[in-house]
Protein backbone atom coordinates (compact mmCIF):
# COMPACT_ATOMS: atom_id res chain seq x y z
CA UNK A 1 0.00 0.00 0.00
CA UNK A 2 1.20 3.98 -0.83
CA UNK A 3 -0.44 7.30 -1.68
CA UNK A 4 0.94 6.58 -5.24
CA UNK A 5 -1.99 6.31 -8.07
CA UNK A 6 -2.85 2.63 -9.58
CA UNK A 7 -1.06 3.44 -12.43
CA UNK A 8 2.52 4.10 -10.96
CA UNK A 9 1.82 0.90 -8.64
CA UNK A 10 1.20 -1.10 -11.67
CA UNK A 11 4.20 0.02 -13.36
CA UNK A 12 6.52 -0.94 -10.03
CA UNK A 13 4.78 -4.21 -9.97
CA UNK A 14 5.70 -5.04 -13.63
CA UNK A 15 9.34 -3.68 -12.59
CA UNK A 16 9.74 -5.90 -9.82
CA UNK A 17 7.74 -8.86 -11.67
CA UNK A 18 5.70 -9.18 -8.88
CA UNK A 19 2.28 -10.83 -7.84
CA UNK A 20 1.48 -8.94 -5.40
CA UNK A 21 -1.50 -6.55 -4.92
CA UNK A 22 -0.38 -3.01 -4.54
CA UNK A 23 -3.25 -0.98 -3.02
CA UNK A 24 -3.50 2.62 -3.73
CA UNK A 25 -4.69 5.17 -0.40
CA UNK A 26 -4.21 8.32 -2.09
CA UNK A 27 -5.81 10.69 0.32
CA UNK A 28 -4.61 8.74 2.86
CA UNK A 29 -7.35 7.16 4.93
CA UNK A 30 -6.18 4.48 5.92
CA UNK A 31 -2.95 6.11 6.62
CA UNK A 32 -4.65 8.15 9.28
CA UNK A 33 -6.70 5.25 10.64
CA UNK A 34 -3.31 3.40 11.50
CA UNK A 35 -1.57 6.65 12.46
CA UNK A 36 0.99 6.25 10.12
CA UNK A 37 0.75 9.13 7.74
CA UNK A 38 4.16 10.66 7.46
CA UNK A 39 3.09 14.65 6.71
CA UNK A 40 5.07 16.14 3.87
CA UNK A 41 7.78 13.00 3.64
CA UNK A 42 8.23 12.82 0.24
CA UNK A 43 10.37 15.90 -1.37
CA UNK A 44 7.92 17.56 -2.88
CA UNK A 45 6.25 17.83 0.37
CA UNK A 46 3.31 15.06 -0.54
CA UNK A 47 1.99 13.05 2.66
CA UNK A 48 3.08 9.48 2.29
CA UNK A 49 3.49 6.36 4.89
CA UNK A 50 5.91 5.49 7.58
CA UNK A 51 6.87 2.45 6.21
CA UNK A 52 5.16 0.00 8.18
CA UNK A 53 4.44 -3.91 7.87
CA UNK A 54 1.06 -5.18 9.66
CA UNK A 55 0.01 -8.91 9.80
CA UNK A 56 -3.70 -9.78 9.85
CA UNK A 57 -5.15 -13.01 11.01
CA UNK A 58 -8.06 -14.70 9.41
CA UNK A 59 -10.74 -12.55 11.71
CA UNK A 60 -9.56 -9.42 10.67
CA UNK A 61 -7.62 -8.61 13.93
CA UNK A 62 -3.58 -7.40 13.81
CA UNK A 63 -1.38 -9.67 15.33
CA UNK A 64 2.11 -8.49 14.66
CA UNK A 65 3.37 -4.54 13.18
CA UNK A 66 6.94 -3.76 12.34
CA UNK A 67 7.92 -0.51 12.15
CA UNK A 68 11.35 1.56 12.15
CA UNK A 69 12.37 4.87 13.10
CA UNK A 70 14.22 4.83 10.04
CA UNK A 71 13.81 4.69 6.92
CA UNK A 72 16.45 2.58 5.93
CA UNK A 73 15.02 -0.31 7.75
CA UNK A 74 12.07 -2.55 6.61
CA UNK A 75 11.25 -5.64 8.25
CA UNK A 76 13.39 -8.30 7.00
CA UNK A 77 11.61 -11.52 5.25
CA UNK A 78 13.05 -13.66 8.03
CA UNK A 79 10.97 -11.44 10.47
CA UNK A 80 7.64 -11.35 8.53
CA UNK A 81 7.95 -15.72 8.22
CA UNK A 82 8.47 -16.02 11.62
CA UNK A 83 5.14 -14.23 12.54
CA UNK A 84 3.35 -15.58 10.17
CA UNK A 85 4.72 -19.13 11.52
CA UNK A 86 3.83 -17.77 14.79
CA UNK A 87 0.26 -16.94 13.70
CA UNK A 88 -0.02 -20.79 11.94
CA UNK A 89 0.95 -21.92 15.42
CA UNK A 90 -1.20 -20.20 17.66
CA UNK A 91 -4.39 -19.59 15.51
CA UNK B 1 48.85 1.13 4.91
CA UNK B 2 47.48 4.07 3.11
CA UNK B 3 46.57 2.25 0.40
CA UNK B 4 44.44 -0.24 2.44
CA UNK B 5 42.85 3.14 3.70
CA UNK B 6 42.15 3.89 0.42
CA UNK B 7 40.73 0.23 -0.65
CA UNK B 8 38.67 0.22 2.63
CA UNK B 9 36.87 3.76 2.25
CA UNK B 10 36.14 4.20 -1.34
CA UNK B 11 35.48 0.76 -2.10
CA UNK B 12 32.72 0.52 0.59
CA UNK B 13 31.51 3.82 -0.55
CA UNK B 14 31.43 2.55 -4.21
CA UNK B 15 30.19 -0.52 -2.95
CA UNK B 16 26.86 1.38 -1.33
CA UNK B 17 26.99 3.92 -4.20
CA UNK B 18 26.44 0.25 -6.58
CA UNK B 19 23.26 -0.79 -4.60
CA UNK B 20 21.69 2.57 -4.06
CA UNK B 21 22.02 3.13 -7.91
CA UNK B 22 21.37 -0.48 -9.53
CA UNK B 23 18.34 -2.02 -10.05
CA UNK B 24 19.87 -5.52 -10.59
CA UNK B 25 19.89 -7.36 -7.73
CA UNK B 26 22.89 -9.25 -9.21
CA UNK B 27 24.55 -6.13 -8.29
CA UNK B 28 23.48 -6.41 -4.78
CA UNK B 29 26.96 -7.75 -3.34
CA UNK B 30 26.41 -8.57 0.14
CA UNK B 31 25.48 -5.42 1.06
CA UNK B 32 22.36 -5.74 2.78
CA UNK B 33 24.48 -7.62 5.02
CA UNK B 34 26.45 -5.07 5.98
CA UNK B 35 24.15 -2.31 5.93
CA UNK B 36 21.47 -4.50 7.67
CA UNK B 37 19.75 -3.45 11.40
CA UNK B 38 19.08 0.20 12.83
CA UNK B 39 22.84 0.80 12.80
CA UNK B 40 25.20 -0.26 10.10
CA UNK B 41 27.65 -1.00 12.66
CA UNK B 42 29.76 -3.74 10.30
CA UNK B 43 29.69 -0.63 8.10
CA UNK B 44 30.46 1.95 9.85
CA UNK B 45 33.43 -0.69 11.16
CA UNK B 46 34.80 -0.63 7.70
CA UNK B 47 34.77 2.71 7.02
CA UNK B 48 36.38 4.17 10.19
CA UNK B 49 39.20 1.19 10.60
CA UNK B 50 40.07 2.84 6.68
CA UNK B 51 40.49 6.17 8.15
CA UNK B 52 42.31 4.69 11.42
CA UNK B 53 44.57 3.49 9.14
CA UNK B 54 45.07 6.45 6.83
CA UNK B 55 46.10 8.43 9.93
CA UNK B 56 48.46 5.45 11.59
CA UNK B 57 49.91 6.04 7.70
CA UNK B 58 51.11 9.28 8.49
CA UNK B 59 53.85 8.16 11.18
CA UNK B 60 56.00 7.11 8.23
CA UNK B 61 56.58 8.61 4.64
CA UNK B 62 55.48 11.74 2.98
CA UNK B 63 52.56 13.03 4.47
CA UNK B 64 51.10 15.81 2.44
CA UNK B 65 49.89 13.64 -0.18
CA UNK B 66 48.37 11.47 2.35
CA UNK B 67 46.95 14.08 4.49
CA UNK B 68 45.07 15.11 0.94
CA UNK B 69 43.70 11.80 0.96
CA UNK B 70 42.75 11.48 4.28
CA UNK B 71 40.66 15.01 3.64
CA UNK B 72 38.90 13.36 0.63
CA UNK B 73 37.94 9.83 2.88
CA UNK B 74 36.95 12.23 5.78
CA UNK B 75 34.21 14.21 4.00
CA UNK B 76 32.11 11.51 3.15
CA UNK B 77 32.67 9.10 5.88
CA UNK B 78 31.09 11.46 8.27
CA UNK B 79 27.96 12.01 5.66
CA UNK B 80 27.54 8.18 5.59
CA UNK B 81 27.99 8.11 9.36
CA UNK B 82 25.49 11.26 10.05
CA UNK B 83 23.52 9.25 7.54
CA UNK B 84 22.77 6.11 9.12
CA UNK B 85 23.35 7.61 12.58
CA UNK B 86 20.67 10.09 12.50
CA UNK B 87 19.95 11.60 9.05
CA UNK B 88 17.62 9.20 8.20
CA UNK B 89 15.83 9.13 11.09
CA UNK B 90 11.43 9.55 11.35
CA UNK B 91 9.84 12.08 12.94
CA UNK B 92 8.36 11.00 16.54
CA UNK B 93 4.92 9.49 15.51
CA UNK B 94 2.26 7.43 17.44
CA UNK B 95 0.92 4.30 16.26
CA UNK B 96 -2.88 4.15 16.43
CA UNK B 97 -3.45 0.46 16.34
CA UNK B 98 -1.51 -2.09 18.14
CA UNK B 99 -1.55 -5.99 18.46
CA UNK B 100 -4.92 -7.11 19.07
CA UNK B 101 -6.86 -4.52 17.28
CA UNK B 102 -9.30 -4.96 14.55
CA UNK B 103 -7.73 -3.76 11.21
CA UNK B 104 -9.97 -1.04 10.08
CA UNK B 105 -11.81 -1.18 7.28
CA UNK B 106 -11.19 -0.06 3.38
CA UNK B 107 -11.76 0.57 0.19
CA UNK B 108 -8.85 1.00 -2.25
CA UNK B 109 -8.00 0.86 -5.99
CA UNK B 110 -5.74 -1.70 -6.86
CA UNK B 111 -2.78 -1.30 -9.42
CA UNK B 112 -5.32 -2.42 -12.14
CA UNK B 113 -8.00 0.12 -10.83
CA UNK B 114 -10.32 -2.64 -9.79
CA UNK B 115 -11.78 -1.48 -5.97
CA UNK B 116 -10.71 -3.95 -3.52
CA UNK B 117 -12.68 -3.71 0.31
CA UNK B 118 -12.30 -5.36 3.68
CA UNK B 119 -14.61 -4.64 6.31
CA UNK B 120 -13.47 -4.48 9.72
CA UNK B 121 -13.31 -8.03 11.70
CA UNK B 122 -14.56 -9.28 7.86
CA UNK B 123 -13.03 -13.12 8.02
CA UNK B 124 -10.72 -14.08 5.36
CA UNK B 125 -7.44 -15.73 4.84
CA UNK B 126 -4.69 -13.62 6.92
CA UNK B 127 -2.81 -11.18 5.25
CA UNK B 128 0.04 -8.79 5.30
CA UNK B 129 0.05 -5.36 4.67
CA UNK B 130 3.09 -3.63 3.87
CA UNK B 131 2.47 -0.12 3.26
CA UNK B 132 5.63 1.53 1.99
CA UNK B 133 6.59 5.17 0.83
CA UNK B 134 5.78 4.95 -2.88
CA UNK B 135 7.65 6.78 -5.60
CA UNK B 136 10.11 9.69 -4.63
Amino acid sequence: MSVDPPAASRRIRDRLNSRLTFLADQEGVLLDQLGIRHRGGRNDGVDIAYPTAVLVDADGVVRWIFQSDTYRERARAEEIFAAIEELRETG
Amino acid sequence: MIWFSILLVFGTLALIGVNLTSESPDLHLGASLIIRGRIPWILLAVLWGGIALGVASLSRGRKLPKLGVLLLEVAPVAFVSWYVILGSVLPAHALAIEVGNPFPAYALHDQDGALRERAALEKRPPALYIFYRGHW
